[in-house]
C-alpha cells in the first residue's frame, strides 16, 4: 500500500525582486510503500530536507502532486499518523523532556491517558527517563536528538520522517538510535531516513533515493545500488596464463595472477567465461557479482561518470 | 486548544515575566496605600457624603489610576509577547509546530488567543488587585470599572493582531515592536486628521489622511471612551471602538492567509 505518493514534484523557492528562483526539487516522482525504510541520500543542498518539508506541508509544492496517507499535505489529516524529527531542531526550550512529549501528544489530539501511557514507554526507549524533568535547553546534542526521536514517536505514527537523526550523537548513541530504528521497523512502520551517513542508511534502508541538485538521480534497493550489472569478480589461479574473451561476450576490466574482473554483455555470458577458464585448466575458487561500497555507488550516482574511484569487491 | 494556551503559560513562567507584572502591581498597590494618608487629611476637613465633590474626585482618580495601570500592563504585555510568534517560527522550531496535525490557521489562532488569555488573564488579575485595594483603602468601587477591563483587553487584542502580523511577515520580535510603535505614532498623528487637513490644504492628501484615520486603529480614543464609560459618562461616538476592532479582525484574517501560504 502506497503511503506517500509524490508525482512530478517541483519546488522553486522564489528569490527577491531581481533574483532568480532556486530550484530545490525538480520533477521528482517517488512512491513510498507501507512498512519500508527508504533512505534519502544526497550532498548538501540536494533537496532532501525540502522533500520532507513538502511531504509535511511545511513548504508548498510549486507544481506536481503529493499525497500522504490519502490526503494532500495542506490537509492536517495527512499528518495525523506522521512523526517527524527535523534537522537542526530547536524544540521549545522552556519545556522539559517530559513536557515536550506531553505537548506533542496534545498537539496530536491525544487524550491524557494515552499521553501518560506513551511518555513513560518512549522515555525508557530512548533512555531519557532520568532526564525527563530537566529543561531541554540543558540537554546535550545527543540528548536532544533522543528526545526528538521520542517526540516523533509520540503519536504512534505509521510514517516516521527522520532528518539526520544521528547528527551530533556519539558512536554509542548512534548504535542505540540504530537499534531504535530497527525496533520501529520490526513494528511494520514506514521510515523515511534522510542522512548523510551512508553506513547508517545502508544498515537499515530497504531502498535508497539519491537526490542531486533537486533531481532524483537513482531509486533502487541498496543491493541494486552497490551491485554492478554484469560485472563479476572471479577468484582463480590464473598465474601467467593469458585469458581473453570475445567482444560479444564482454571485456576484461582487470586481471592479476589470482583475480579476474569482467564486464559481460549479458548475465548468462558468465558461463562462457567459466568455460574459457576451465579450458585453460584454471581452477576457479569463487565467482561473485562485483559490488561497490555505498560511498562509491553514491559518488557514481551524483558525480559524472569517469571520476569515481577504484572498484572494491565485496566479500561473499 | 491542543495545549498551546498551557504552553504559553509555561513559557511566561519560564521567562519570569510574571515577576515583572508582580513588581508593577506591588508598586501601584504601594502608591494606592500611600494615598490613604492624603485622603485622610482631606476627610479631617469635614463629613463626606457619598455624593460629595470629594467622592466624585476620588472616583475619577480611581478610574484614571486604574485605567493608566491597565494601559501600562497592555504596553508591558505587548512588549513581552511581541517575540512569541517569531520565536515559534524560528528555523528548527517552525518545523516542529508545522508538522503537527493542526491547520496553520488554527495554529495561528490558538497561539494568538493563547497569548491573549494568558497575558490578558494576568492583566485582569493584577487589575482586580488594584481595584480591590481602592475599595478596601478608599471605599471606592463602581461596577462600571468592568469597562476598563473589557476595553483594555480589547486594546491588547488589537495590539496582538498588529504584532503577530509583523511576527508572521518578518519573523522578528524587534520588527514586531517597531511595527507596533509605528502604528502608535501614526494613529496619534491621525487623531488630528481634521487639523492636518486644514494645514495641508491639498484635497488628495486630506482625503488620504481621512481614509487612513478610518482604517488605522484608534486605541488612544478607545482609552478615552473607556474612561468615560467607567465614570458613567455618555459616549456619543462609538466609531473608534468598532473600527479598531474591525481593523484587528481584518488584520488577523490577512495574517492567517499569509501564514498559510508561507514556506518554512
Amino acid at each position: 500500500m502506497t503511503i506517500i505518493d509524490v508525482q512530478e514534484l517541483t519546488k522553486v523557492y522564489r528569490g527577491g525582486l531581481k533574483k532568480r528562483g532556486i530550484v530545490a526539487l525538480d520533477n521528482i516522482s517517488l512512491s513510498i510503500q507501507q512498512g519500508e525504510i527508504i533512505g534519502l541520500l544526497g550532498p548538501n543542498g540536494a533537496g532532501k530536507t525540502t522533500f520532507l518539508k513538502v511531504v509535511l506541508g511545511i513548504a508548498h509544492p510549486s507544481t506536481g502532486q503529493v499525497i500522504v496517507n490519502g490526503y494532500k499535505p495542506k490537509d492536517p489529516r495527512s499528518r495525523k499518523h506522521l512523526g517527524y524529527l527535523p534537522e537542526n531542531h530547536r524544540f521549545p526550550e522552556h519545556l522539559t523532556g517530559l513536557g515536550l512529549l506531553e505537548f506533542t501528544g496534545r498537539m496530536h489530539g491525544l487524550k491524557q491517558v494515552e499521553i501518560d501511557a506513551r511518555t513513560d514507554r518512549l522515555l525508557e526507549m530512548v533512555d531519557m527517563a532520568k532526564w525527563s524533568n530537566t529543561k531541554i535547553r540543558k540537554y546535550s546534542k545527543g540528548m536532544q536528538q533522543r528526545i526528538g526521536l521520542a517526540q516523533a514517536m509520540m503519536p504512534d505514527p505509521d510514517v516516521l520522517l527522520l532528518d539526520e537523526p544521528t547528527d551530533g550523537v556519539d558512536p554509542v548513541g548512534k548504535v542505540e538510535i540504530r537499534k531504535v530504528l530497527e525496533r520501529i521497523r520490526s513494528e511494520g512502520k514506514t521510515i523515511v531516513l534522510n542522512s548523510h551517513l551512508l553506513s547508517e542508511v545502508e544498515s537499515v534502508a530497504d531502498r535508497v533515493a539519491i537526490l542531486s541538485k533537486g533531481r532524483l538521480v537513482r531509486l533502487c534497493t541498496v543491493d541494486e545500488l552497490i551491485t554492478r550489472n554484469c560485472q563479476y569478480e572471479i577468484d582463480a589461479d590464473i598465474g601467467n596464463r593469458l585469458v581473453d574473451i570475445p567482444v560479444e561476450v564482454g571485456k576484461i576490466l582487470n586481471v592479476s595472477t589470482s583475480k579476474l574482473i569482467v564486464e559481460l554483455t549479458a548475465e548468462d555470458k558468465i558461463n562462457y567465461v567459466i568455460d574459457v577458464l576451465r579450458m585453460k585448466k584454471i581452477s576457479i575458487r569463487a565467482i561473485q557479482p562485483l559490488k561497490l561500497t555505498l560511498e562509491q555507488s553514491f559518488m557514481e550516482a551524483i558525480v559524472p561518470s569517469g571520476t569515481v574511484g577504484t572498484h572494491k569487491g565485496a566479500e561473499v | 486548544m491542543r495545549g498551546i494556551t498551557r504552553d504559553t503559560f509555561i513559557e511566561m513562567i519560564d521567562r519570569k515575566l510574571v515577576w515583572i507584572f508582580l513588581v508593577v502591581t506591588l508598586i501601584t498597590l504601594l502608591i494606592v496605600v500611600l494615598t490613604r494618608s492624603a485622603s485622610m487629611q482631606i476627610e479631617f476637613g469635614g463629613n463626606i457624603s457619598q455624593s460629595s465633590p470629594f467622592t466624585n474626585l476620588a472616583d475619577k482618580m480611581a478610574v484614571s489610576g486604574l485605567s493608566s495601570f491597565l494601559s501600562f500592563l497592555v504596553f508591558l504585555s505587548v512588549l513581552a509577547t511581541a517575540g512569541l510568534i517569531p520565536s515559534m517560527l524560528v528555523r528548527g522550531r517552525a518545523e516542529y509546530f508545522l508538522s503537527k496535525p493542526i491547520s496553520r490557521t488554527a495554529l495561528y489562532l490558538y497561539k494568538l488567543f493563547g497569548i491573549w488569555f494568558v497575558y490578558g488573564g494576568m492583566m485582569v488579575c493584577a487589575g482586580m488587585v488594584i481595584a480591590a485595594s481602592f475599595y478596601l483603602i478608599h471605599g471606592i468601587f463602581n461596577w462600571n470599572y468592568a469597562y476598563l477591563f473589557i476595553l483594555n483587553l480589547a486594546s491588547f487584542f488589537v495590539w496582538l493582531s498588529i504584532t503577530t502580523f509583523a511576527g508572521v511577515m518578518a519573523g522578528s520580535a524587534m520588527l514586531s515592536v517597531v511595527t507596533a510603535f509605528v502604528v502608535l505614532v501614526v494613529q496619534l498623528a491621525l487623531r488630528f486628521h481634521e487639523q492636518l487637513g486644514a494645514i495641508i490644504r491639498s484635497p488628495i492628501i486630506t482625503k488620504t489622511v481621512d481614509i487612513l484615520y478610518y482604517i488605522f486603529p484608534k486605541t488612544g480614543q478607545m482609552a478615552d471612551i473607556t474612561e468615560k464609560l467607567a465614570s458613567g459618562q455618555p459616549v456619543t461616538d462609538w466609531l473608534p471602538v468598532w473600527s479598531t476592532l474591525l481593523f484587528a479582525i481584518v488584520l488577523i484574517v490577512i495574517t492567517s492567509e499569509i501564514f498559510k501560504r508561507k514556506d518554512y
